[in-house]
């Protein structure tokens, strides 16, 4: 102890006093503050909120939501929670409970049946009908909704996965949107030449590992991949071997870039010229405007061609859902709002806000990417299939996309990684059927 | 001669490791410098042009952090000082005075900081839906106070520990309460060490992050760290500049505290003539 | 040294009596020892409360969720959930990694910390110097998540550099290859972890009397000798706060290395509690999660109750 601190404190009573009662002035203004409880919680009438994972579409929402007031009543307050996990585990949890928002965005698949399988949320069976009466949906959308026969989900939007090119970059390398197999080895071939490297392909954030498995398998055999995903044919296949060896041949080439590039900076990328084509959801075309790009002439997009020219096309859809908690505090509310959600007013206001297609096919993108991709799924009969996330029980999704995010990394061979995804599948797609029973 | 060797090496070592220490500091600073438009798409090294105060502001509008700070404030203040204070009180408990069976009661609070905080994040958010005290800032205090506490404890303990006893036995001589004297003596005693826990646990709360966003998810309510990890969902859109620009505008008051804490540690140093 | 003018044993219930006190009966164990045990625990209820109900019971919880079955009827299962620690590889991995961060987090903010705080003194370019090591534990987690990112991805500053010097073959992915990225968390742990060991090396520095390190050095010690024989044995106590604290920072090491690789790739960067929360929040395997907790907790417990119960038993320092 130092021979300071005992003289301090000799000679300052009066000051530690004074302190002390400034200490407990401020404590006691900070507790009557304390007492504050959150304003967003709690029921407010005129609105429905909703829970949501992603703040960048907070804007969308209100916007949409003011259509939605003309016709219902009762505007959107968006609640976002920046973390997509603690997003997952606050949603399931007060999904139980009386704190539950009026709406919630959801993933459809797998991923809704699981929540619903809980409990908890609202038989919507009756407004996908009057839906589909109207023609603002599509039918085949409601087995993805839909759990023991009840649909329990609205689609929020349908955004296909898709290859982002520069324009620019392309028209200067005297390439254009390949139409073939063939044509995709030479614009890579032609990127790799001038320094660019031709693919984006990440793991970064867990999830995108999917995102080239997905994109390849389907274009090897469409069919296959449907079956795949329902637990009826294996990983270790032959269709399912051909794109791995594919993936694994493009990254020996060095076409790809290395899995720790952040797909957050993509946009920027593909403006800069640093990487050729980048593989992503329409969704995305929002940042590729938010980085200053204009849709058709700085940059777009092309659907990856199959890899023979007698594989059936298809497309990879995604599309998240709303659900009604089924003791959400305005229940009415968030009933009335979700049967109005497709209408085509306030469709045409979140399409123009996400610059992404609406899951009403009645209304139109106004990018004219995205427009022209909607145009190309209709011509070509593209087969629609689910999202890889969504397409099977989560707890087999998960690990298999840790094994991928490991193969991108070098960890595995193409044999390796799926025969580890096959034993994975078969426990999992077991326990399913388990907890169904 | 050899003096003056060993002085030159201290001093190399010393500037080695700080220039070490700054480098990624000063990338930090330098890409939040960067005007936003600008930013080429990798990591800048040299300074270029200066968008400091616009990339703040921009985080600050998008992030919608004003809110946010204040909450932090309270959590950050409330928390640490009763941590503090509770932690000083249980020290002076199991050290000062006599209890029976101290080394239970330093496992019973020490414990505490063994656990992982997402161990708790279930159940709390579990109990804190049932009883109300989720959303509320209340409850935000209450588990910010309760998980500083530990490691206050733990230093707090060991700092009393090092106290010669004949003080307190002194004025317990003197007839000499055991609430006053820990006002009156202890406290002043142990000051440098509850000022340092202060310091730890004011920047423990305010980085905190998981239990933010688990137990609070008004804008009133959330602490800023939350707040900005909406930016960074974003990044994509408004680029490094600005979320490193965010980052250090939510950093400041932590930096402030620092240096005021510093120069009360090394007021009296005298190590080396 | 005590005198009798208290009318009774300055400690209650332990310890001997005084001599010079034997004309009063010392033995009146009711009403003032009881009085006394009240006060004290007025002095530690709060802090015990506290934790006890918000901290503990939640974990009591979790240890009782360890040993139900992550079925959706979760019946009770006994041990099965421990037993993936020996059939699943990730969980090996895991563990290697947990000892790998203890090793890194308890040395080397220790021995860094101690030469900064002790190399410096209180001169302008020693406080300089001080505070550029100080200064990233004030930052915020993301600002470090941020930067750490610049500097270790495939494309990031430091390959930036290294090709630069033309040293080429240096240049990897830093978070791409176990055990690097390993490593290289570490050291970024290390980086803002430092500044809390300086801090309370310079705490423990303080309170030693400068008339002991004057006799040494008129005893003509030099620099190295004082350092190892009079300072050293009196960091002990701040030692111990700092070794101790080390320890269960490196244990439940989660922060860093989620925002940095969210425990992958492959999942080859997991330390145990990025485990536990990947299981319970993620595979939506509450029960596994909840055994690893445990496991890890017993870790935990039992090497701080190793390294700490010597110094728990000697009172005084």
């Amino acid at each position: 102890m130092s021979a300071s601190g005992r003289t301090r404190s000799a000679s300052a009573p009066l000051a530690r006093r004074r302190f002390l009662a400034g200490a407990a002035a401020g404590a006691a203004v900070l507790t009557a503050g304390g007492c504050a409880r959150g304003d967003s919680t709690s029921a407010q009438p005129g609105n429905t909120s909703i829970s949501n994972d992603n703040a960048t579409w907070d804007d969308g929402y209100r916007a949409a939501g003011r259509e939605l007031e003309k016709i219902t009543g009762y505007a959107l307050r968006p609640l976002s929670n920046p973390s997509v996990t603690s997003y997952q585990q606050v949603v399931q949890m007060t999904l139980q409970t009386s704190k539950a928002t009026d709406l919630v965005k959801w993933a459809s698949g797998y991923q809704l049946k699981r929540l619903a399988r809980a409990g908890g949320l609202t038989d919507l069976s009756d407004v996908w009908s009057t839906y589909q009466a109207k023609g603002w949906v599509r039918g085949t959308g409601r087995d993805a909704v839909s759990y023991r026969g009840k649909a329990y989900g609205i689609p929020l939007y349908e955004s296909y996965y898709v290859l982002f090119y520069s324009k620019p970059v392309f028209r200067k390398l005297k390439l254009s949107a390949p139409r073939d197999w063939g044509e995709l080895l030479h614009c890579a071939e032609v990127l790799k030449r001038n320094k660019i490297t031709p693919f984006l392909a990440s793991q970064t954030g867990g999830w995108p590992a999917i995102e080239w498995f997905q994109e390849l398998v389907t274009k090897v055999d469409p069919h296959f991949y449907r079956k795949l995903v329902a637990g009826k044919a294996s990983y270790t296949d032959d269709p399912a071997r051909r794109a791995m060896d594919i993936w694994h041949d493009f990254m020996r080439r060095g076409w790809m870039t290395s899995p720790d590039f952040d797909q957050a900076r993509g946009p920027g990328a593909l403006k800069a010229g640093t990487v050729g084509m980048f593989l992503h959801g329409t969704w995305q075309a929002q940042g590729m405007t938010a980085a200053g790009m204009k849709p058709g002439v700085d940059y777009g997009a092309f659907i990856l061609p199959t890899v023979r020219s007698t594989t059936p096309k298809s497309v990879i859809a995604e599309s998240g859902v709303f659900t009604v908690p089924a003791r959400a505090a305005s229940h009415d509310a968030a009933l009335a709002n979700v049967g109005a959600w497709l209408a085509p007013p306030v469709q045409r206001v979140w399409s123009d806000f996400l610059q992404d297609s609406s899951a009403n096919p009645t209304v139109r993108s106004n990018n004219p990417v995205v427009a022209g991709l909607q145009r190309d799924v209709t011509r070509e009969r593209r087969l629609p299939l689910i999202r890889y996330w969504e397409a099977s029980p989560p707890s087999l999704i998960q690990g298999n996309t840790n094994d991928l995010g490991g193969f991108m990394a070098g960890q595995t061979s193409p044999a390796t990684t799926l025969r580890r995804m096959q034993e994975r599948a078969q426990d999992e797609w077991a326990a399913w059927r388990r907890d169904e029973a | 001669m050899t003096v003056s060797l060993g002085r030159v090496l201290r001093k190399a070592t010393v500037t080695v490791l700080a220039v070490l220490w700054l480098i990624p500091t000063w990338l930090l600073v330098v890409n939040a410098l960067v005007p936003a438009e600008s930013y080429s798409g990798s990591p800048h090294w040299l300074p270029q042009g200066f968008g400091l105060f616009d990339n703040m502001s921009q985080a600050w509008d998008k992030a919608n952090l004003g809110p946010a700070f204040g909450n932090s404030l309270l959590y950050s203040a409330v928390s640490a000082l009763a941590a503090a204070v509770l932690a000083a009180g249980a020290a002076f408990a199991t050290v000062v005075m006599p209890v029976k069976r101290p080394a239970l009661w330093f496992w019973a609070i020490y414990s505490g900081t063994l656990l992982p905080l997402q161990v708790f994040i279930r159940p709390l958010f579990l109990s804190y839906a049932h009883s109300s005290l989720y959303d509320t800032q209340f409850g935000l205090v209450l588990i910010y106070t309760a998980v500083a506490i530990p490691f206050a404890f733990f230093v707090m303990r060991n700092y009393t520990l090092t106290l010669p006893r004949e003080v307190v036995e002194a004025a317990r001589m003197d007839g000499a309460s055991w609430w006053r004297l820990f006002w009156q003596i202890h406290v002043p005693l142990t000051r440098s060490a509850m000022i340092a826990v202060f310091v730890f646990q004011f920047v423990a709360v305010w980085n905190d992050l998981l239990f933010g966003i688990t137990l609070a998810t008004s804008r009133n309510i959330r602490p800023i760290m939350a707040a900005l990890a909406d930016l960074q969902g974003n990044y994509s859109n408004v680029g490094p500049p600005v979320v490193l620009a965010g980052a250090l505008l939510v950093s400041l008051p932590t930096l402030v505290l620092f240096f005021a804490a510093q120069r009360f540690f090394v007021s009296s140093l005298k190590i080396h003539s | 040294m005590s005198t009798s003018t208290t009318d009774r044993p300055a400690t209650g219930g332990r310890g001997t009596p005084p001599t010079g006190e034997k004309h009063r009966t010392p033995v009146r164990h009711g009403w003032p020892a009881r009085h006394e045990r009240l006060t004290a625990g007025g002095f530690l209820a709060p802090a015990v409360l506290l934790v006890s109900l918000l901290l503990l019971a939640p974990f009591v919880w979790t240890v009782h969720r360890s040993f139900f079955a992550d079925t959706r009827t979760s019946p009770f299962s006994w041990f099965d959930n421990y037993t993936r620690f020996a059939s699943d590889p990730a969980l090996t991995r895991s563990i290697q990694n947990t000892l790998l961060w203890v090793a890194g987090t308890v040395v080397l903010p220790f021995v860094l910390g101690l030469a900064i705080a002790c190399m410096t003194d209180a001169t302008r370019f020693s406080r300089l110097a001080r505070l550029c090591v100080v200064l990233p534990y004030a930052l915020s987690g993301s600002a470090v998540a941020v930067v750490w990112n610049f500097m270790l991805t495939t494309d990031g500053a430091v390959n930036q550099v290294l090709t630069a010097v033309n040293l080429d073959s240096f240049a990897q992915g830093w978070l791409l290859t176990w055990p690097g990225n390993t490593v290289v968390m570490i050291i970024a742990n290390a980086w803002q972890a430092t500044g809390v060991a300086v801090i309370l090396f310079l705490v423990g520095l303080q309170s030693i009397p400068p008339e002991t390190l004057e006799a040494g050095s008129l005893d003509g010690a030099g620099a190295w000798q004082q350092f190892r024989h009079i300072i050293l044995p009196q960091l002990r106590p701040v030692s111990i706060i700092v070794i101790g604290m080390s320890l269960v920072n490196g244990l439940k090491s989660f922060d860093l290395i989620w925002v940095l690789t969210q425990g992958g790739p492959g999942r080859a960067t997991e330390t145990l509690a990025v485990s536990m929360y990947n299981e319970t929040f993620l595979e939506l395997r509450p029960g596994a999660g909840a055994a690893i907790a445990v496991v890890l907790t017993v870790i935990v417990l039992a090497a701080s109750w190793l390294y700490l119960r010597r110094q728990l038993d000697v009172k005084g320092g």
